[in-house]
């Protein structure tokens, strides 16, 4: 803790610091891991192995190089004056354009990163080696793809330890919040932004009632954990001694057998395709014209305008998503809905599309978290200016109605986040969704005009095009950031 | 410890969850002697078997100038 305090006040800011191992740095821009010298000989073999090979060509694993002697004086001398303790080894990471937490992924992303956990494990397994730690916070995502980046959870195995000390972990962290969101509906987001390791057992037995706790896969995954802590043996200092097996033969037929459990466990929690949610089909409301010319009208402007980088806030099951990325856009999609976004990431998945779909509130967006709030950056501080092209879609009477932020403010953030275009639609309070939400408050809104709202717009941007759609009262905006 | 490499291991390995990787690790414990035990008697031995203690030995044989 003490050195990346120090690294605080200088030129470098430290990402990480509970792993001995090293620690992440970054100027902004590249991004460096610190390796301590106890563990530079496990990173050099894990660089050198098959398994870093395999999974680096197939984009799950973070490009890394060495950095050598010739260019790493002047940046190990930057450390130094950090008053950096000697002998650290450097690595630079490829930089994953969009970092993303947890809570911020539908149950399908984060169980694609459980499935990348467990290969992993199995794979270095047969080469000697252990993975030391499996947390989702090993992982981003690159569009729709888990990338893992913590090339340091690689550690030499002992060859009788027949013990996968991250199982621990694994269950609290990827088994528990599936299996809770899977059967009760708890979102990541209430479990992942008040905790960082996960859930533990006894956690997930205080939800589960009386009877439910005895059934698969409650029982396995959650009450015989919890009833195995409560034990005498499970306070004794000894349990957390290493154990051997007989031979290295029957600790990898164990270890690899204890993965396989845990893998089974894993299929039984994957998340429901095709779960039920309000906002699913939620444009078949609107007339046919209204659809079809908002899909024209975007793809025009997209497809004149080329932007590279798109945010779609709204995005519901991605449809104006998928449009931009096929356009060439890299697009981050995000809903306040955990259902919709999982159909985005595999309609995304499937198409094998430039999309990086979060669940993310636009109106609520997720808060920097973690030791002094410097772990986890804000969802405002990553996407701030970020984008080429901000598109909020059917999403403004949401705001304006049910979270009651007004206009100006959201127009603001809207001009924040972009740096050239943005698409904004607009629903006038006569709008029967409008008028549904509004529920007898219409009053409030009845400053609200398309002249009202071109004037507010016009304080940020400037308008290049406007068109209705369908035979509705609503307009699509087409601005450019002053 | 291997090389004074595991101090690193940081991790909260839980106490229920070792215990539950335990209870794991005896019945897979037990299962490898078994198979050893038939393999030996009827000298058969299944695919799956062979695989493992193949990675086994790939394991050894790589590991042994290392470790």
């Amino acid at each position: 803790m003490k050195r990346s305090l120090a690294v605080e006040s200088g030129v470098l800011r430290p990402l990480s610091f509970r792993d001995p191992s090293g620690f992440v740095l970054t100027d902004g821009e590249r991004i460096w891991r610190a390796v301590e010298p106890a563990a530079w000989a496990d990173l050099l073999r894990f660089l050198d192995s098959g398994t870093f090979r395999t999974y680096c060509e197939a984009g799950k694993l973070i490009g890394t190089r060495v950095i050598g002697e010739a260019e790493g004086p002047s940046l190990i001398h930057v450390l130094r004056e950090e008053e950096l303790p000697e002998g650290l080894h450097l690595v630079e990471h490829e930089r994953v354009r969009f970092p993303t937490f947890p809570y911020e992924w539908p149950p399908e992303m984060l169980h694609a990163a459980a499935e990348l956990t467990l290969d992993l494990a199995e794979s270095v397994l047969g080469e000697g080696m252990v993975l030391k730690d499996a947390t989702p916070y090993n992982i981003l995502y690159r569009n729709c793809q888990p990338v893992f980046i913590d090339l340091l959870s690689f550690e030499k195995r002992d060859p009788l330890d027949f013990v996968w000390r991250a199982a621990g972990q694994f269950m609290r962290t990827f088994l528990l919040p599936l299996l809770l969101n899977k059967q009760f509906g708890i979102r990541l987001d209430q479990i992942f932004i008040s905790r960082r390791d996960g859930l533990s057992p006894e956690e997930a037995e205080a939800l589960c009632g009386r009877w439910r706790r005895f059934l698969p896969p409650f029982f396995s995954l959650v009450w015989l954990p919890a009833f195995l802590s409560q034990r005498r043996v499970a306070r004794s200092a000894s349990l957390y001694e290493k154990r051997r097996a007989s031979s290295p033969q029957q600790a990898v037929f164990i270890l690899s057998k204890t993965l396989r459990v845990l893998r089974r466990k894993l299929d039984a929690v994957r998340p429901t395709e095709n779960k039920r949610s309000t906002w699913f089909e939620y444009v078949r409301y609107h007339d046919g014209d209204y659809t079809a010319d908002k899909i024209r009208l975007v793809a025009n402007f997209i497809s004149f305008h080329r932007p590279r980088d798109v945010l779609d806030a709204g995005c519901n099951t991605g449809t104006f998503s998928l449009l931009a990325a096929r356009s060439g856009s890299q697009v981050i999609a995000i809903d306040s809905d955990p259902a919709v976004v999982g159909v985005v990431w595999r309609r995304a998945r499937d198409e094998d599309r430039s999309v990086l779909p979060l669940v993310i509130d636009i109106s609520r967006p997720s808060p920097a978290i973690g030791w002094r709030n410097r772990e986890c950056a804000s969802f405002e501080s990553r996407a701030h200016g970020a984008f080429d092209l901000v598109m909020m879609l059917a999403i403004l009477h949401h705001m304006l109605v049910t979270e009651r932020i007004p206009l100006n403010e959201i127009v603001n953030f809207a001009a924040a986040l972009t740096s050239r275009f943005a698409v904004l639609e607009f629903v006038p309070p006569e709008d029967p969704l409008f008028r549904q939400m509004a529920r007898g408050r219409e009053d409030l809104f009845v400053h609200l005009t398309r002249d009202s709202f071109e004037r507010c717009c016009a304080c940020r941007f400037e308008l290049l095009d406007k068109k209705r759609l369908g035979r509705t009262d609503r307009w699509l905006y087409f601005l450019r950031k002053k | 410890m291997v090389n004074g490499s595991c101090f690193l291991f940081y991790v909260d390995p839980g106490s229920g969850a070792l215990l539950w990787q335990l209870l794991i690790a005896f019945f897979f414990g037990a299962a490898f002697y078994a198979r050893s035990f038939w393999s030996r008697i009827f000298g058969f031995r299944s695919r799956s078997s062979q695989a493992c203690e193949q990675k086994s030995e790939e394991i050894r044989h790589g590991g042994e100038e290392r470790w």
